[in-house]
């Protein structure tokens, strides 16, 4: 299983919110702050909603690990070898497959061998929302990443990651 | 002639050019946004001498080792890519296109690892002091 429980900043009861991660020492849902971010609502805000029980390093944990979960169930990379860890070099071609997550995010194998990016270009998910969690303003991202994405991309995104996480704790192994 | 993958950020290519670096962007000046894994290869051995950098872990391939180009995986953080673009470069064993010729590199703060063409084992390399 690839859902990270327990962080640094958050955590999993089974008694609070049937088991979705909530900030530690608080019943504030990690699912409701990422939904802030995806808003695009200054983080100030965000900790000013949350009464000041949330800091910016658990906003940014909470950012990186949600990004984590989802590009991990997602992603279709090439097999490895289990020591090794290099690309199984005598493996089978691998039939093409496409598949859109989202309006604005694909999991494609014929681009960067598979890993999650937004349609119509090579920038991974993952890069994005690193910048979301450093509080890059989004302006800037969508700026250094060429213009290629949109706020309505990066917002995407996000409530993308939020529910791979969601789900991926739900899941029997997390029960 | 260097070439930065679409996945590396717009400020990174900008300061190597300020470092009088140059470099050509995929998705920015050479070649469309989204070109497809297979055909940056083509796109390489259309180029002379190229050095392709990228953030693509699975570029980092003994199979792509080809005597016209050389491909760099950059195993480092987004914000770093221009630091070590410029260190790959000056690194003496790959500071000329020559030397990188045929190369398939992974470099990452703890240094460099390297398949050459016909290699039977990856080599490694450290950073200079």
């Amino acid at each position: 299983m690839d859902a990270q429980v327990n962080g640094q900043h958050f955590t999993v009861d089974a008694g609070i919110f049937g088991g979705r991660p909530v900030f530690r020492g608080t019943t504030i849902a990690v699912s409701d702050v990422l939904e802030m971010v995806a808003e695009e609502r200054n983080w100030d805000d965000i900790i000013a909603a949350c009464g000041g029980a949330v800091t910016r390093e658990a906003i940014a944990e909470a950012v990186r690990t949600a990004a984590r979960v989802f590009v991990r169930r997602a992603e279709r990379r090439p097999p490895r070898d289990q020591t090794t860890g290099e690309i199984v070099e005598d493996a089978p071609p691998r039939e093409h497959e496409r598949v859109l997550l989202g309006k604005h995010v694909v999991v494609d194998t014929a681009i960067c061998h598979g890993q999650v990016t937004f349609v119509g270009t090579r920038i991974f998910v993952e890069s994005v929302l690193d910048d979301v969690s450093r509080e890059e303003p989004w302006p800037s991202i969508v700026r250094n990443w060429h213009d290629s994405i949109t706020h309505e991309s990066i917002a995407e995104a996000i409530r993308l990651t939020s529910a791979a996480w969601m789900a991926a704790v739900s899941e029997p192994a997390h029960a | 002639m260097n070439v930065l993958d679409e996945n590396v950020r717009a400020d990174q290519r900008e300061l190597l050019r300020d470092r009088r670096i140059p470099v050509r962007h995929i998705g920015h000046d050479i070649v469309s946004k989204g070109i497809q894994d297979d055909n940056i290869i083509p796109l390489l051995l259309r180029l002379r001498r190229p050095t392709f950098f990228t953030c693509d872990s699975d570029f980092y391939q003994r199979r792509l080792c080809h005597p016209r180009y050389c491909l760099v995986y950059l195993a480092i953080d987004d914000l770093s890519v221009a630091v070590y673009v410029r260190r790959v470069l000056r690194h003496p064993s790959f500071n000329t296109e020559a030397k990188r010729m045929g190369t398939v590199i992974r470099a990452s703060s703890s240094g460099l690892t390297v398949w050459r063409l016909h290699a039977g084992q990856q080599e490694t390399a450290s950073w200079p002091e």
